[in-house]
């Protein structure tokens, strides 16, 4: 039995290594991509540092947040998005959409983990040219403190919440097994996700009936959560939680998320024909 | 047939088009129209927690956020979402002759095929937040509003110009979306006031003119400090006639190898 655990294992580490380094390969054909980012993240940051220094002016304290911790907000907003982020929903309703879906359903390995892997291997690369460069560029021109504190908690968050929107971009993707076109609706979830994750505006700054809502869906958990994990606290309408709390309700709805995929992907799977439209 | 009616004719065909798929078209469009609120949502959020922008009350903000939306609502669908992405797709296909055959101006061809019917989601989304911005600000003359509009349009011109530049890129650099996503990183500064950024930076996006785009229409409107307006209406059509220049030199510069 034992020997098997470590068979299993050994196997899925290979298959990890092989389709992250196909995928790895497959995304530095792009590198120009990767460091384009380089600048328009900068960019991105300094506009918000004038707006927050303006906005901020003789206040020293906002909800519960400082001038300092504005910018950490946005500076780790845009790198977890970039460690995190994927677009697995397009690429599902296009294979769905022309019925090549089942080479990947046909593989002798599961499409989720094969999907998954892939990402990995495509992240790791972003790690290396994109994420660690930003870092050093943002500490250099904005001075701002980004070592989180909680350097543990918030890499557990961080790969919850690379899971997280992993599985909900599935389900997104899976809605092609009964829709024909889902621009629309994908349109309006990634318009729920970059409001209700926190990536436009910290979640504590949105009215107190909508806080104890957005407690209850799983959007904060992908980027508000992190946050302010790295941030150090987390408060949420009138709920303050301890950042390993917070964790804890992180996994359990990735769990429930997870299972909500799984049932829908198999419901999906008994529509599909494979014939594509 | 006359311009008009030849766009015309591609507009209902776009439609056309699209209304093929209608529930799709309808969600996308009004999620289209959704967006066009998140910016002053967030201003709104902000500006409930106690803290503003100096000189700014929300409604001024308001009225500034619309403006920006407004240009880029309707020089998108009409003109500039066409202007750069067909360019860079026939000519990253190496497809750009079939359009070079057509018997009008490329850049009116270029324009006619990329009719983005969705995006005017976008356009009705920001006349209603401008309508209630409108609403809420007080004695507005007559004349104000007709110099409002006609910085309203050299706005849209502006942002034309900057689409027209960027896609005249492409005609050497082939794959240049890349600058097209730090241009719109940089042109983003012109949804808020000019005044909160240092001053080297304001003058930069003053004089480029970025801030045609929204802080002067609506400036000029809430009879703010305009300094310098004069010069940037200059450099603003200045800027247009340079643009249109720019895209039909560099289209001679086509060389149908694709990307």
């Amino acid at each position: 039995m034992k020997k098997n655990y470590k068979s299993i294992i050994t196997t899925n580490l290979y298959l990890l290594y092989t389709v992250a380094f196909a995928s790895f390969k497959q995304r530095s054909a792009y590198r120009t991509v990767i460091f384009v980012s380089l600048l328009v993240g900068p960019v991105a940051l300094m506009v918000q540092s004038y707006i927050w220094t303006s906005l901020f002016n003789d206040q020293t304290i906002v909800n519960g947040l400082t001038l300092e911790n504005m910018l950490q907000y946005y500076a780790y907003a845009m790198l977890i998005k970039t460690i995190v982020m994927d677009n697995l929903d397009v690429q599902m309703q296009m294979s769905i959409q022309n019925g090549t879906l089942f080479i990947g359903i046909i593989k002798p390995i599961s499409y989720f983990t094969f999907e998954l892997y892939k990402k990995v291997g495509s992240k790791i690369l972003q790690v290396g040219l994109e994420i660690i460069p930003l870092i050093i560029l943002i500490k250099i021109l904005f001075r701002i403190p980004l070592f989180p504190a909680y350097p543990m908690f918030f890499l557990i968050s961080v790969i919850i919440s690379f899971h997280l929107i992993f599985l909900l971009n599935i389900c997104v993707g899976v809605l092609s097994f009964w829709i024909i076109r889902t621009d629309g609706l994908r349109r309006i979830i990634s318009l729920l996700l970059l409001v209700l994750s926190g990536g436009l505006l910290p979640l504590s700054f949105f009215p107190m009936f909508f806080q104890k809502v957005l407690f209850f869906l799983p959007f904060q958990y992908i980027l508000y959560v992190p946050i302010r994990i790295a941030i150090g606290s987390y408060q949420m309408g009138d709920i303050t939680l301890s950042v390993g709390k917070v964790i804890i309700i992180q996994a359990l709805v990735l769990g429930i998320v997870f299972f909500i995929t799984r049932h829908l992907w198999q419901m999906g799977l008994k529509k599909y024909t494979g014939v594509g439209q | 047939m006359n311009f008009l009616s030849v766009y015309m004719k591609a507009f209902k065909i776009s439609l056309a088009q699209r209304m093929a798929y209608r529930l799709d078209f309808f969600i996308s469009a009004i999620v289209m129209m959704l967006s066009d609120f998140l910016i002053p949502l967030v201003s709104l959020f902000v500006y409930q927690s106690g803290v503003g922008f100096p000189g700014w009350s929300f409604y001024d903000i308001l009225l500034l956020q619309s403006t920006y939306a407004v240009i880029k609502g309707f020089a998108n669908p009409f003109f500039a979402s066409a202007i750069f992405w067909v360019t860079f797709r026939t000519v990253n296909q190496g497809s750009f002759d079939l359009i070079l055959t057509k018997p009008r101006a490329p850049l009116f061809i270029v324009i006619l095929y990329g009719i983005d019917v969705e995006d005017l989601g976008k356009f009705f989304g920001s006349l209603v937040l401008l309508s209630y911005s409108l609403y809420h600000i007080n004695s507005i003359s007559i004349i104000d509003l007709g110099r409002y509009f006609l910085l309203l349009i050299l706005g849209i011109m502006v942002y034309i110009s900057f689409r027209l530049i960027i896609s005249a890129t492409t005609f050497i650099w082939i794959d240049n979306t890349r600058i097209y996503t730090i241009f719109d990183s940089i042109i983003s500064l012109g949804q808020y006031p000019a005044n909160i950024y240092p001053k080297l930076l304001k003058n930069i996006i003053t004089y480029l003119p970025i801030t045609m785009l929204a802080f002067y229409p609506s400036s000029s409107l809430l009879n703010k400090v305009t300094d310098g307006i004069y010069t940037v209406i200059f450099v603003s059509i200045l800027l247009f006639v340079f643009s249109l220049f720019f895209w039909n030199y560099m289209c001679r510069r086509y060389a149908s190898a694709g990307g």
